[in-house]
């Protein structure tokens, strides 16, 4: 093997410059090329992917009804409808919408958030008769699909007389098992010497919650609370069912008034899809700021 | 001392009494001369939940003694689900707007009322027999249609005229349309630019078998045997329909891969749809549209289908108030307006025959073309397994248009699989 690769090196020495061999420098100058070149289409195709339906959806909230259909994506002479925002926002009670969606999904994300914290804090760390079997069952809910639970959780909210209240929104996603399971796998990352210190400073259950685990499990936290934000705000079908007075609707649910069997108003379903995701582009950018940073560089 | 302080109970205590009957007295008047509220859901959105929502308000105005409240539901599978997920925990409306294939569900399940029950108020006597038809479910009507249109063929006229053919070249048969493909495609026209001649839904998802039905029913077929209720679409006239499918497709006359733009951007010559899109979505598009009826096989015949109004509240004060509603929404006045606002057929023949109807046809001869197509209108049955009968049709059209197969044994295998469905329904009573 090597007196192959130095009979190559000898084959190639009369065209090596500073006993380089030239030919390998610029095939491998070549591949390195190449290689960026992958990456950056790489990187621009799924960019493209990633914002193209929304660059889509920006340019079909500023075209007209018939202009989106006819030739989607393109703006036509007549220019910018920007009347379509305020026409949505008006037909909608957008701002009503816009107050319940956020108080709703607020709610939902710090409710579901430190349920999550503690019940995954109890199933890691305490031990408890029936410990495995709650971890299961906990587990194992995940497994339901979701529209086998509309039944059984609509007649348990209408049971308590919660039908078209504000709670009706909320309650049902307090828990969240996909939520208290990131958290678990989590916090067995966490070494537990940092625990066991506390302890020995005198931390009780509570303390040990909040004054180890809590910080040590923020970025893990943040990213669980982003989630949930983004479910809880795009969730159609629960706030569809449990609500009936206008003033409950959430904005996912007001825009699919836009949408009729035989008259889809493009333009204004596309003007309040802009709007609608504003908010949680917003609560996903303050809460994973920082996040892809080195841990000790935060 | 005693004496007084008994008279002073006793006195307090009548006092006491005779308040409690005034205010009770006061509340039972109050209660009896109040309105009666109605929730009722619907899934009307778009321009057509405005015009929808108008009538609401109108009614609500001039009924002092009823109050509707409305429940958009959002699109119509949404309103489905809402709507049996509510009925089944016992917190549904008093009223709703449905689909038409919902009532076998609703009424087996004891949800909709029979709204002859509901007295003499609801006058049915000048409806269309084809359009009342959609709301019967044995031998009962369940259901008032409200929104209905048929299928009609709508024709891009500009293009029309670009291909060098005139109205008479609009085919009045399937094997006409096919022959018509090879001129579409050898113009100039189909040459500089992509030029589609038919469009319809082509997959189950999208409704193939709302379409496949018409086909069927022009080639005599029917979808359930009407002697025993049993599976017949897989016999010979569902063998011819499927092959005439089959035909659109390898002809080019029905392209699969059609651009879901072709329509809306003026490249397709042809597009089956709702008669009700006229006025609506088809009024805006930036060319001039036509309607004709739709292409025949053996026979002539379209389906008609939409939405209806059932009756869903038990309290009887309700009910009344729910007869009084239904009835004036399907009256003559309110349906002409409606149906002049949105396109959905009129119900009844007075409605038809206004003189503010007959105007408007003057104005606009096209509507006259749905109406026309009313003659030939059949709905689809209203029977309990339909709904799954026809998912496994139109999934079997799907397979079979796609991969070509052998519409005798695509046809056969989903036949077998439908009796399977009708057979259990039998055996639960259904």
């Amino acid at each position: 093997m090597n007196h192959a690769r130095a009979s190559n090196v000898r084959h190639v020495a009369p065209f090596a410059v500073n006993g380089r061999p030239r030919l390998m420098r610029q095939a491998r100058d070549t591949l390195r090329v190449l290689s960026v070149i992958t990456r950056w289409a790489l990187l621009v195709a799924l960019f493209g992917a990633a914002v193209g339906p929304y660059a889509l959806m920006v340019v079909g909230s500023l075209q007209t009804g018939i202009g989106i259909q006819v030739h989607p994506g393109i703006l036509s002479d007549a220019g910018a409808q920007w009347q379509n925002y305020r026409e949505a926002w008006g037909q909608l009670q957008f701002g009503r919408m816009l107050l319940v969606s956020v108080l709703a999904a607020t709610t939902i994300t710090i409710a579901q958030t430190c349920s999550a914290t503690v019940t995954a804090f109890a199933l890691a760390r305490a031990r408890f008769a029936g410990r495995r079997l709650a971890m299961g069952a906990f587990l194992s809910s995940l497994l339901v699909p979701a529209p086998l639970t509309w039944l059984p959780a609509f007649a348990i909210i209408h049971a308590l007389g919660l039908v078209d209240t504000y709670w009706s929104l909320v309650l049902p996603f307090v828990v969240g098992p996909t939520s208290t399971l990131l958290v678990f796998t989590y916090l067995g990352s966490i070494p537990r010497d940092l625990e066991d210190s506390a302890i020995v400073d005198g931390s009780g259950a509570w303390g040990l919650l909040r004054f180890v685990i809590v910080p040590l499990a923020a970025p893990m936290l943040r990213i669980v609370a982003c989630l949930t934000f983004l479910f809880a705000w795009s969730e159609l079908f629960w706030p569809l069912l449990v609500t009936q007075s206008s003033t409950l609707r959430t904005l996912p649910v007001g825009l699919t008034y836009f949408q009729g069997e035989i008259d889809t108003q493009w333009q204004l379903l596309m003007a309040g899809g802009v709007l609608t995701t504003i908010p949680p582009i917003l609560v996903a950018g303050l809460l994973l700021r920082g996040l892809a940073r080195p841990p000790l560089t935060r | 001392m005693r004496r007084r302080g008994i008279e002073s109970w006793s006195r307090s205590w009548l006092g006491q009494l005779l308040v409690t009957t005034i205010l009770s007295l006061g509340g039972l008047a109050a209660g009896a001369g109040g309105p009666v509220t109605l929730s009722y859901w619907h899934a009307f959105g778009g321009k057509i939940g405005q015009a929808h929502a108008d009538l609401i308000r109108e009614f609500n105005a001039t009924h002092p003694d009823v109050k509707v409240d409305p429940v958009y539901g959002g699109n119509l599978w949404t309103m489905r689900d809402k709507l049996l997920v509510a009925l089944g925990s016992g917190a549904g409306p008093d009223v709703a707007n449905i689909d038409q294939y919902w009532i076998p569900a609703l009424a087996d399940g004891g949800f909709a009322v029979p709204l002859q029950s509901l007295g003499p108020e609801l006058d049915t006597r000048d409806v269309m027999p084809s359009l009342l038809g959609t709301g019967r479910y044995k031998g009962k009507l369940y259901a008032m249609p409200f929104a209905i249109s048929d299928v009609v063929m709508y024709v891009n006229l500009d293009l029309l005229r670009k291909l060098g053919l005139d109205r008479e070249a609009i085919p009045s048969t399937w094997n006409e349309l096919i022959d018509l493909e090879g001129t579409v495609q050898s113009s100039p026209v189909a040459k500089s630019e992509k030029t589609w001649t038919l469009g319809m839904p082509t997959t189950a998802q999208t409704g193939v078998v709302y379409e496949y039905l018409i086909t069927l029913w022009q080639e005599g077929g029917e979808i359930y045997a009407p002697e025993t209720g049993d599976v017949a679409f897989a016999g010979a006239a569902g063998v011819r329909a499927l092959q005439l499918w089959q035909r659109l497709i390898a002809t080019g006359a029905l392209d699969l891969n059609m651009s879901s733009a072709a329509w809306t951007s003026g490249h397709l010559l042809f597009k089956v749809a709702s008669s009700a899109n006229l006025i609506g979505t088809y009024g805006q598009l930036p060319f001039r549209v036509g309607v004709a009826p739709l292409p025949r096989a053996t026979y002539r015949a379209t389906a008609v289908g939409g939405r209806s109004l059932v009756v869903l509240t038990k309290d009887p004060a309700k009910e009344e108030a729910a007869a009084t509603f239904v009835s004036w929404m399907s009256s003559a006045r309110v349906n002409r307006q409606w149906s002049l606002e949105t396109g959905y057929s009129p119900l009844r023949w007075s409605s038809f025959a206004s003189a503010a109807y007959q105007d408007a046809l003057t104005q606009d001869p096209r509507l006259g073309i749905g109406l026309e197509e009313l003659l030939y209108a059949r709905q689809r049955p209203n029977v309990a397994s339909y709904a799954r009968v026809s998912t496994i049709l139109g999934e079997a059209v799907e397979r079979a248009i796609y991969g070509q197969l052998d519409p005798s044994a695509t046809l056969a295998d989903a036949a077998r699989k439908a009796q399977a469905v009708v057979d259990q329904r039998a055996s639960s009573g259904r």
